[in-house]
């Protein structure tokens, strides 16, 4: 259609405008600077239809019939790519052979209609290129995983599912199925085909734009989650880390009050016995002093062995956490055996009495018969020697629990610090031997029963600690 | 004088603590045998005649584990492990293989003799532990394995129906409320009372621990079955 004075046609207008508008929107995505590999397939295939277009303009102007056949492949080809972007990353996918044959057709088409040139075939094949290539683009913006839940997505296939209907009309009436021969539109519809093509561009343009705005959020969203759970990762190991460096401390400051309170002990025996052995080899011996001597080494085999159970437990206690799995346990039971636990001598200062006979809670035996004779031999620690001492094992309706109370004169309420429950805490003065780790073992074993310790100082004179568990 | 088992096993691998026991026990006038191993016991073949044990955990050869698993499915004598091994992880796999107590060396001997007369006050009667517990019809009353009696309100008897019902499925506080009538604050401090003092009462009257357990979090739940009796037998 060549200009004769000195005007353009509507129809080089309009295809200006096309041209106009493939460049703002190339320019568009180049600017928005989301760099990945469908941008970069849409801005080629937008070069592609560049060229295809002014090759068609130039047609319009000359009438070269060969420019315009190869304007209108380069066109698909540039069609062809923009399906091609969809399968960002699953074109080779086993799963999409249909859609990849699919756009290969098209491609292939695309090229027939170059170098078969101006043939009766010409809009069949073109139309069948398009097609192919339409029905690819929407199964690859469908199965492709990275477009998933996205709405520009669903305005892109509506778009390629608007454009294709026609295409398959034309397809129709293509020579020799149809009747018209020739690729060319009838004359004075060619503005019309541009300006529906440069409308559809148009939208197809936003909706990917759109796309990748959201995909591009979307990868930030994960991005971000991914970092957050690196670091989390990395404040959990750090944690950890220092955790086990806490540990290992408290390992060895156990260690260390075990190594205090057993080597003192065991001297004492040592040299009890080997007098003891010497009186013997001496032949100068009385029975008293036998006895006394063997009762004074048992009591302090007793402490010695207390120091030890309570370091174990503690080093348990700290490795392992609390005892999670509790059996039904006869709590009368386990205070008699606590108090047979210290020495006969002591065990007969203690005034029992239980509520009932037997009563029963769930419980550990073994650390809670150990909390009972730290609070026992407490008891016998902090009171004036040969005082009377009480140990009741008490219901409480109230709160519903099992106490185990012990109560012993003091000599000053001074030794009952806030802080007496806490590990290597001790409330009287130096003349008391050891770091105070019973009382804090009672504690973690009340814990353990889901218990509680408490102790009363009520009238200056008497002390009062009461383990209670729930029954 | 306290009951106490007249043919005790004793089976450690610490030959001076078992034969200085045996000899204390011997001294309560007590029949006392010694093994040193679990494969010496089985040699004699003579598990059935004891009426108690006292077994050490750690022992060579078969564990002190397996041996209570294998007399408890021979004898139904009370055991007593005696063990140097600590944790909860021992506690528990010799009360799961049949064991009656666990008790942590060191231990005295009057401590043994102690667990020994504990565990034998409930267990004399070896029907104890072929037998279960029993409730009227009417569920009026409960009957320990022993067959001691404990009465029961209309309400303990409404929530040992419905913990019967549920078998050994949790039934939550919510619905044990609302099936025995007790007023369901939002702590339901009530019910957890109600429990509580029934609890109290078994142990009183039978001696022993009540056939259900607290679960935490959720309600409560038969331990151990309960047999309800026919409408006949309630007398």
């Amino acid at each position: 259609m060549p200009s004769n004075d000195g005007f353009i046609s509507i129809t080089t207008m309009v295809q200006y405008l096309f041209i106009g508008e493939l460049l703002i929107f190339s320019l568009c995505l180049i600017v928005i600077q989301i760099r990945t590999r469908a941008v970069y397939i849409w801005l080629i295939a937008n070069v592609v239809a560049l060229f295809g277009s002014l090759l068609t303009l130039s047609n319009f102007e000359t009438e070269q019939t060969s420019a315009k056949i190869i304007g209108g492949a380069m066109i698909l080809l540039a069609a062809s790519l923009k399906s091609y972007s969809f399968s960002d990353g699953v074109f080779f996918n086993k799963r999409n052979i249909f859609p990849d044959t699919l756009l290969l057709l098209g491609i292939l088409f695309a090229m027939t209609v170059i170098f078969t040139g101006d043939t009766d075939y010409l809009l069949m094949i073109a139309s069948a290129s398009s097609i192919f290539i339409s029905i690819s683009a929407v199964i690859f913006l469908i199965r492709n995983r990275l477009w998933l839940g996205l709405s520009s997505r669903n305005y892109m296939i509506i778009i390629y599912c608007f454009t294709t209907s026609p295409l398959f009309y034309l397809f129709y009436i293509s020579y020799p199925i149809g009747s018209i021969k020739t690729f060319v539109l009838p004359e004075g519809r060619e503005p019309v085909q541009i300006i529906l093509q440069s409308i559809l561009v148009f939208l197809a343009h936003i909706c990917f734009l759109g796309m990748i705005f959201a995909r591009n959020v979307r990868e930030n969203v994960f991005e971000v989650r991914r970092s957050i759970r690196i670091r989390e990762a990395s404040v959990k190991s750090k944690m950890r880390e220092q955790e086990s460096a806490a540990l290992a401390d408290e390992r060895y400051h156990l260690l260390k009050m075990l190594t205090h309170e057993v080597r003192q002990p065991m001297n004492s025996a040592q040299a009890a016995l080997q007098a003891l052995s010497n009186k013997i080899s001496s032949g100068s011996e009385t029975p008293e002093y036998v006895q006394s001597t063997i009762g004074n080494t048992v009591s302090t085999i007793n402490s010695i062995i207390l120091s030890i159970s309570n370091s174990i437990l503690g080093a348990t206690l700290i490795t392992k956490g609390r005892v999670q799995k509790l059996e039904m346990t006869d709590i009368c039971c386990v205070v008699e055996l606590a108090l047979l636990d210290l020495d006969p001598i002591e065990t007969q200062h203690f005034e029992k009495n239980f509520a009932q006979p037997v009563m029963f809670a769930e419980a550990d035996p073994i650390i809670l018969r150990l909390g009972i004779r730290n609070l026992l031999e407490n008891a016998v620690k902090y009171s004036p020697r040969n005082s009377k001492k009480f140990l009741n094992v008490e219901i409480d309706d109230e709160q519903l629990t099992l106490v185990i109370s012990v109560t012993n004169e003091i000599e000053g309420s001074a030794m009952l610090g806030p802080d007496i429950f806490n590990q290597a805490r001790r409330g009287v003065d130096k003349k008391y031997d050891g770091y105070g780790l019973g009382l804090y073992i009672v504690k973690e074993v009340a814990k353990s029963h889901r218990g509680n310790l408490v102790c009363y100082n009520t009238d200056g004179k008497n002390v009062t600690f009461e383990l209670a568990i729930p029954a | 004088m306290t009951p106490f088992p007249t043919n005790i096993c004793i089976v450690d691998d610490d030959a001076d603590f078992a034969e200085f026991l045996a000899e204390y026990l011997r001294l309560r006038g007590c029949g006392c045998a010694v093994f040193n191993s679990a494969e010496e016991l089985m040699q004699t073949d003579g598990i059935a005649s004891y009426d108690f044990f006292i077994i050490d955990l750690g022992l060579p050869g078969i564990d002190g584990t397996d041996l209570t698993a294998l007399i408890r499915g021979r004898n139904t004598g009370g055991i007593l492990v005696v063990s140097g091994r600590m944790g909860a992880d021992a506690f528990n796999s010799a009360l799961a293989a049949g064991a009656d107590m666990f008790v942590n060396k060191p231990v005295r001997f009057d401590q043994v003799t102690h667990a020994v007369s504990s565990i034998w006050r409930r267990f004399s009667e070896p029907r104890a532990r072929s037998t279960t517990w029993k409730t009227t019809h009417s569920f009026s009353e409960l009957r320990s394995p022993m067959g001691l009696k404990i009465p029961l309100t209309p309400m303990e008897g409404k929530l040992i129906r419905k913990l019967c019902e549920h078998g050994d499925v949790s039934v939550s506080r919510a619905d044990l409320a609302l099936a025995s009538g007790i007023s369901g604050s939002v702590d339901y401090r009530n019910l957890d009372a109600t429990f509580f003092r029934l609890r109290r009462k078994i142990e009183r009257e039978a001696g022993c621990p009540s056939p259900f357990r607290t679960v935490h979090g959720v309600g409560y739940q038969l331990s151990e079955s309960v047999d309800v009796l026919p409408k006949d037998e309630a007398a």
